[in-house]
C-alpha cells in the first residue's frame, strides 16, 4: 500500500482517485500541457486554456467509466479534448481559411515573437491550411492525432471511440487531400 | 520533416498561469465531490472488479460444460446464494498455493468505448497476476514490461485462513485491516460506510487470491450478510455464459458478480449505470464493465503463464 504515485500507471491513479479524488491531479500533471498544446495548435491558446481545463474536469467526472484494461489514459483524455475542440470547429476552419487566403495565421498567440511567426507563413502552410479547412471534422481529428501526437491507429480508435477500419479510411482520405494540396508531396 | 508535423509547430506552450488556474479548478471539483458526496466507492468497486475479475473461486478448475449437467435451481434469496456457493466451495479443493507464488488470471473483457462505458459488441483479453500474500498485483504493458503495484487491502490467504474460519471472524479480520488502513490513509472527505468498504474488500480478495475452500465458503456466507447485497437471476458474462449474481447497487450503478448457476464457479462481472444524475454524459443503462474469467492458475512468478 505504500507505493509512490510516480510508479502508478494511469489506470491505477484513476482507480485510486475514486476513493481519493485529489489523486486525479496526477493525470493533470502528466498530460495537461501536451493536451493544451494540441488544442492551441488547432484553435488557439485562449480556447486551449478552456479546453485543457474542461478536459480534466470532464475526465474527472467520468473517471468511474474508465476501463482499467488500458494502463495509459492519454488516448482517453485526447478523446475528451477532441469533443471539446469540436465546439470550436467554425473558429478553427475560419482561421485555417484566413491563413490559406492571406498567408497570415490569425491563431491568437500571446508571445512577443508572434508577429514574426505570423508573417513567416510559408506557401506550403497556406496550402496545407486550406486542405485542413476542407477536411471533415472527423478526418481532421484522425489526421492531426497521428501527425502531431504520434498516435497509433489503435490509440486513435480508442480516443475517438471509432472502429479501426474507420481510422484507416479517414486517414487515407485526409492524407489524399493534403497530398493533393501540397502537389503530391507526402504530408506526413 | 514532414509538412503537417511542422504546421504551427511554434505554438506557445501553456502558460504557468493557465496551468495553475486549470489545476485549481480540477482540485476544487475533487474537493467539492468529496464534501458533497463522499468518495464514490460503488464505482471504485466496479473498476476494481473489472481489473481483478473478482471472485476467485475454483482455482485450477477448467471451464467444462457437460452435456448432462444438472439443471440450475433458482435461488430465493442472497442468503441462499451465499449458502449454496459456500457448499460448492467445499467441493472444489483447488490448488494449495505455496509461498512466493502468484495467481495468474486471464479474462475476456468488453473494451471501453471512448469515455463512455464499455463496447458490448467487442472483446479484448486481459491478463493479471496477484501475489499469494495478497500484497502485490502485476500486469503487462503493451511493450511487454511488467508493472507490479500494491494491492488493496493487502491481506493474503494465510491471514484469512487463521482459525477460527467463520463468516464473522473472517469479515472481522478484514474489518480490522480496513479500519487500520482508514486511520493511516489521508482523506479529505468522510470515509464510506464500513459495509461498503467490506463489500468491496471481500470481492477484491475473492477476485485476486487463491483461497482455501473454508475461507471461500466463509466469504460467500459473509457476503450475503452485508447490507445492500442482493441476488440477480440470469446475467450473461462477456463469454455469453449465463449465471446468477451477487449484486450491489450503489448510488448510480449496479455491479453483478456472476456465478455458474449450478456449481457456483465464478464466471465474470457486469456493471451498469442505473441513474443519470452525477455525470450528465453517462445515461442510465450505459454498460460500465463486462468480463468473463477464462483461466486462473497458480504460477511461480509474475508474468508466467
Amino acid at each position: 500500500m505504500t507505493i509512490e504515485t510516480a510508479e502508478l500507471d494511469d489506470a491505477e491513479v484513476i482507480r485510486r482517485s475514486a476513493g481519493d479524488p485529489e489523486q486525479f491531479a496526477t493525470l493533470f500533471d502528466r498530460y495537461a500541457r501536451q493536451i493544451h498544446l494540441y488544442a492551441a495548435r488547432r484553435v488557439g491558446t485562449q480556447a486551449a486554456d478552456d479546453i485543457a481545463a474542461e478536459t480534466f474536469l470532464a475526465a474527472f467526472r467520468r473517471r468511474g467509466s474508465y476501463d482499467p484494461a488500458f494502463p495509459l489514459a492519454r488516448p482517453w483524455l485526447y478523446g475528451i479534448a477532441t469533443t471539446l475542440i469540436a465546439r470550436h470547429r467554425r473558429q478553427e476552419e475560419r482561421m485555417l481559411r484566413a491563413l490559406a487566403r492571406t498567408g497570415v495565421d490569425p491563431l491568437p498567440e500571446p508571445m512577443a515573437d508572434a508577429v514574426v511567426s505570423r508573417v513567416a507563413a510559408r506557401d506550403k502552410d497556406r496550402e496545407l491550411a486550406g486542405a485542413l479547412a476542407s477536411l471533415s471534422r472527423g478526418d481532421r481529428d484522425v489526421l492531426l492525432l497521428v501527425a502531431w501526437e504520434d498516435f497509433s491507429y489503435e490509440q486513435v480508435a480508442q480516443a475517438l471511440g471509432i472502429p479501426l477500419g474507420t481510422v484507416r479510411s479517414r486517414l487515407h482520405r485526409a492524407r489524399k487531400k493534403a497530398r493533393a494540396a501540397l502537389g503530391d508531396e507526402e504530408p506526413i | 520533416m514532414s509538412t503537417i508535423k511542422d504546421f504551427r509547430r511554434d505554438t506557445p506552450p501553456m502558460t504557468a498561469r493557465a496551468e495553475d488556474a486549470a489545476r485549481a479548478r480540477l482540485l476544487a471539483a475533487a474537493r467539492e465531490r468529496e464534501l458533497r458526496h463522499g468518495p464514490r466507492h460503488a464505482r471504485r468497486l466496479g473498476r476494481r472488479i473489472a481489473v481483478a475479475g473478482a471472485l476467485a473461486v475454483a482455482v485450477g478448475t477448467t471451464v467444462v460444460v457437460a452435456r448432462d449437467r444438472p439443471r440450475a435451481v433458482p435461488v430465493a434469496s442472497v442468503r441462499e446464494l451465499g449458502e449454496r456457493a459456500a457448499q460448492a466451495a467445499y467441493d472444489d479443493r483447488g490448488q494449495v498455493p505455496g509461498p512466493g507464488q502468484w495467481l495468474y488470471i486471464k479474462e475476456l473483457q468488453a473494451p471501453y468505448r471512448g469515455a463512455l462505458g464499455v463496447d458490448l459488441s467487442r472483446r479484448v483479453v486481459s491478463e493479471e497476476w496477484t501475489s499469494v500474500d495478497g500484497k502485490q498485483v502485476a500486469s503487462l504493458f503493451p511493450n511487454g514490461k511488467l508493472l507490479v503495484q500494491g494491492n488493496h487491502p493487502g491481506l493474503g490467504a494465510a491471514d484469512l485462513a487463521q482459525q477460527p474460519v467463520t463468516p464473522e471472524s473472517v469479515l472481522g479480520r478484514i474489518r480490522v485491516t480496513l479500519e487500520d488502513l482508514d486511520r493511516r490513509t489521508w482523506r479529505s472527505g468522510p470515509a464510506p460506510s464500513m459495509d461498503e468498504q467490506l463489500f468491496q474488500a471481500v470481492y477484491q480478495l475473492m477476485g485476486t487470491l487463491a483461497l482455501p475452500p473454508d475461507v471461500r465458503a466463509a466469504l460467500f456466507r459473509g457476503l450475503a450478510t452485508i447490507p445492500g447485497v442482493s441476488v440477480t437471476e440470469d446475467v450473461a458474462d462477456a463469454a455469453g455464459r449465463r449465471g446468477v449474481a451477487f449484486s450491489y447497487t450503489g448510488r448510480d450503478a449496479r455491479y453483478d458478480l456472476i456465478l455458474d448457476p449450478v456449481d457456483f464457479r465464478f464466471l465474470g462481472t457486469y456493471g451498469v449505470q442505473t441513474a443519470d444524475g452525477t455525470d450528465p454524459e453517462i445515461k442510465a443503462g450505459t454498460p460500465l464493465t463486462l468480463t468473463a474469467r477464462l483461466d486462473a492458475k497458480l504460477v511461480d512468478g509474475a508474468g508466467q503463464k
